[in-house]
């Protein structure tokens, strides 16, 4: 407790931790949700919009998801999710005819019969595949165009509607099969990709009073607001954890290695110091926010304690595992490589998201859960479940960086580690 | 105090191909110990393989009687100050002690008082509030000593403490490591031969990772007894008498020089013997070596 009161104190009296939880309440500031630039109302009746939602609509999503699939089958390129990260697939000839297949299952036009029964192209002059009016035309790179008459490119696309909903879900599922998975056509993800509907008055009457008998309108607030906390939570972090691992120096070293703290207690005061300090500035905003709150719906009306739920329960994890990056690749090379780790970590994560992924939900390791609206409660509890396996798996990658950091680090005390790569010029010096 | 003993049987160190340590065997009782030898001769090794930051491949050395494998209790009994020591720069004297004091499991108690004391030993009570970073490099010695002291250990070892010291923080700096050692065992490694003189009792000389001498310092004299001489000579003699024997020290005095060298195997035609002091003696055991070359150094 002493050891991490000290790593504490070091921490909070560091230039880089002081940047850091400027830029923590600078970024809140800036996205609106410090202090917060919107309120919870009861919507009224005839609005324009109540906004869209996703629905299970087989006429709205068939169309919808067919042409999507393609519009990616002319490019040969698919964007997939397999294991939570971005994957552009490109398939192979054997695939591309099995997905030629299922957008030809798809199509009112219909496709050469040659081509359905052998799935070679035949040429353009032997090349060019005859779908209604257009032709297919392979180009070089082994994707396709396709050519309406001589010149037009068509981009529209016919959707077979004698399609039942049972057989498109059935091709769909091969759709998916062929892109390895996880993409937007397989059957989890279609309706919120393709089945966007607008909200109802009566609908959103039923958000609003969700969100006030669920979410003590707070726990709205608290969703947004741990939305953009999570996307800088999964990136400063790092920088105080390696700048504070690097100032131990080669000659400092010796003497923190030959002293009688087991590795373990070392490690977990100061990743818990660093942790303690990058939430420092979280903790205040959410008791600053608490505040606000109490004093525009009424303290009777809100739950006090519901942005201090989610910092630990949707934020900390984030920085968790930001900071045990910093922690393990600094403690492991003696460079900052912990922050071109987390940056590529953080932008894949932030950037790599798709569709439904960019705004709500989360994917199983995703670092950051999005939530970026005021609201929708239902949507927030229909991806609860995902939400707490994938929390739980982002603590857990935390705690198996910082169980590295431990072995890594008791293996240099024993000089194990010393000879390596990354210390070879201090062989030398140690003899 | 024979618990205190340090032993080392038969102990190999090798970097990929390099050996650093060759089958070294050696006891090291209360007091101060020197240990010699060139850059390169293995000393830094020894001393972290004693304390517990490196690994040994061969051999076995028990400290107070305790395996060094057993890491975790050698570093409750083991202080360490290793080369070019440095503390965060950031820090106070006082803070950085009371920092690494936390390190080494000592209540807040035990580190009130100790680095009270040890300030008071080191003479930086009176620089107890100042940044480490501002340190003088004889005042971030001190505090050296007085971080590897903190908890009391009873085995120190300090590598090379006194490079880069002036004459008076030298002699301080040894004052200081000799009242130590009278209730410890200090471990001094340099290749400062006067240091050594002044101060331990036992020494070992190590070359190439392997031990030279392991005795007194009047023992490492008496090898050499017979084999140092002294002559005048003038600076156009100076490079005959450079190239013939292994030259310890020089003094010029005008057109004329007085050179202390080494002639083991014969009587020479010039000059008389003379007593070896322990420089002398260390040069003559590494001559042994076919490597001991010429001390330039002139008085």
């Amino acid at each position: 407790m002493t050891l991490y009161r000290k790593e504490l104190l070091r921490v909070l009296k560091s230039t880089i931790f002081f940047l850091a939880a400027v830029g923590i309440i600078l970024f809140a500031n800036t996205q609106g949700v410090f202090p917060p630039h919107s309120t919870i109302t009861k919507p009224l009746p005839g609005a324009e919009s109540y906004g869209t939602k996703a629905s299970d609509n087989p006429d709205l999503i068939m169309p919808e998801a067919a042409e999507s699939l393609f519009v990616q089958y002319s490019a040969n390129q698919y964007i997939a999710y397999p294991n939570g990260f971005i994957k552009y697939v490109r398939l192979n000839q054997s695939d591309r005819e099995k997905m030629g297949e299922i957008i030809a299952a798809l199509s009112e036009d219909v496709i050469s019969e040659d081509v359905q029964e052998s799935g070679d192209i035949p040429a353009a002059n032997d090349k060019t595949l005859q779908i209604g009016e257009g032709s297919l035309q392979p180009n070089d790179d082994g994707s396709f165009q396709i050519i309406k008459s001589e010149e037009e490119i068509l981009t529209g696309f016919h959707f077979n509607t004698a399609i039942t909903w049972e057989h498109f879900l059935a091709l769909m599922v091969q759709a998916d099969d062929l892109l390895g998975g996880g993409s937007d056509f397989s059957e989890k993800w279609m309706s919120h990709r393709f089945g966007q509907i607008p909200v109802t008055y009566d609908e959103a009457l039923a958000d609003y009073e969700l969100t006030v008998s669920y979410d003590k309108l707070t726990g709205a607030h608290a969703r947004l607001f741990s939305d953009y906390m999570g996307i800088i939570l999964g990136l400063l972090p790092v920088f105080p954890a390696v700048f504070l691992c690097l100032s131990d120096r080669k000659n400092i070293t010796s003497m923190l290695y030959t002293r009688r703290i087991s590795s373990t207690r070392f490690i977990l005061a100061r990743f818990l110091a660093l942790l303690t300090a990058v939430m420092l500035p979280v903790l205040i905003m959410c008791a600053v926010l608490t505040g606000i709150h109490a004093a525009d719906y009424g303290l009777g009306n809100i739950d006090i304690l519901v942005y201090f739920k989610y910092a630990f329960f949707w934020m900390l994890p984030t920085a968790m595992a930001s900071t045990a990056v910093g922690l393990f690749f600094t403690t492991l090379t003696n460079t900052p490589a912990a922050i071109a780790v987390q940056l590529v970590w953080w932008f894949v994560d932030t950037a790599g998201g798709s569709g439904v992924y960019s705004f709500f939900g989360v994917r199983p390791l995703q670092l950051i859960p999005r939530h970026n609206t005021l609201g929708e409660t239902q949507t927030f509890l229909d991806y609860l479940p995902d939400l707490i396996q994938n929390r739980i798996g982002i603590t857990l990658t935390a705690v198996l960086l910082v169980t590295f950091t431990i072995f890594v680090y008791n293996a240099k005390r024993r000089g194990l580690l010393y000879v390596s790569v990354f210390k070879r010029d201090k062989v030398q010096s140690a003899v | 105090m024979s618990e205190s003993n340090i032993q080392i049987r038969n102990l190999s160190k090798f970097y990929g191909k390099k050996q650093a340590l060759c089958g070294l065997n050696l006891d090291i009782t209360s007091g101060m110990f020197g240990l010699l030898g060139r850059n390169g001769a293995g000393k830094t090794t020894l001393m972290k393989t004693i304390a517990t930051l490196l690994r040994k491949q061969e051999g076995d050395i028990t400290v107070c009687g305790i395996p060094v494998e057993n890491a975790q209790e050698i570093r409750k009994i083991i202080g360490y100050l290793p080369q070019d020591f440095n503390m965060y720069g950031n820090m106070t004297v006082s803070q950085a002690l009371d920092y690494l004091g936390v390190l080494s499991g000592m209540s807040k108690a035990e580190r009130h008082d100790r680095i009270s004391i040890l300030l008071k030993q080191v003479n930086l009570i009176k620089h107890a509030g100042k940044k480490v970073r501002s340190l003088s490099g004889g005042m971030k010695q001190r505090l050296g000593i007085a971080q590897a002291l903190l908890h009391d250990p009873q085995v120190l070892i300090v590598d090379e403490p006194t490079a880069g010291l002036d004459p008076e923080e030298r002699v301080r700096f040894r004052n200081l490591l000799c009242e130590v050692a009278e209730h410890k065992t200090v471990i001094l490694s340099t290749h400062i031969v006067g240091d050594v003189e002044a101060t331990c009792g036992e020494i070992a000389i190590l070359d190439e990772g392997r031990l030279l001498f392991g005795g007194s310092v009047s023992g490492l004299c008496d090898m050499a007894e017979g084999s140092v001489y002294t002559a005048e000579v003038t600076q156009n003699e100076l490079p005959k008498i450079r190239a013939a024997y292994t030259i310890t020290a020089t003094l010029s005095q005008g057109k004329n020089s007085t050179v202390r060298f080494l002639s083991p195997d014969r009587k020479p035609m010039i000059g008389k013997p003379v007593t070896p002091g322990a420089e002398d003696a260390y040069i003559f055991c590494l001559s042994k070596t076919g490597k001991g070359g010429n001390l330039h150094d002139t008085i």
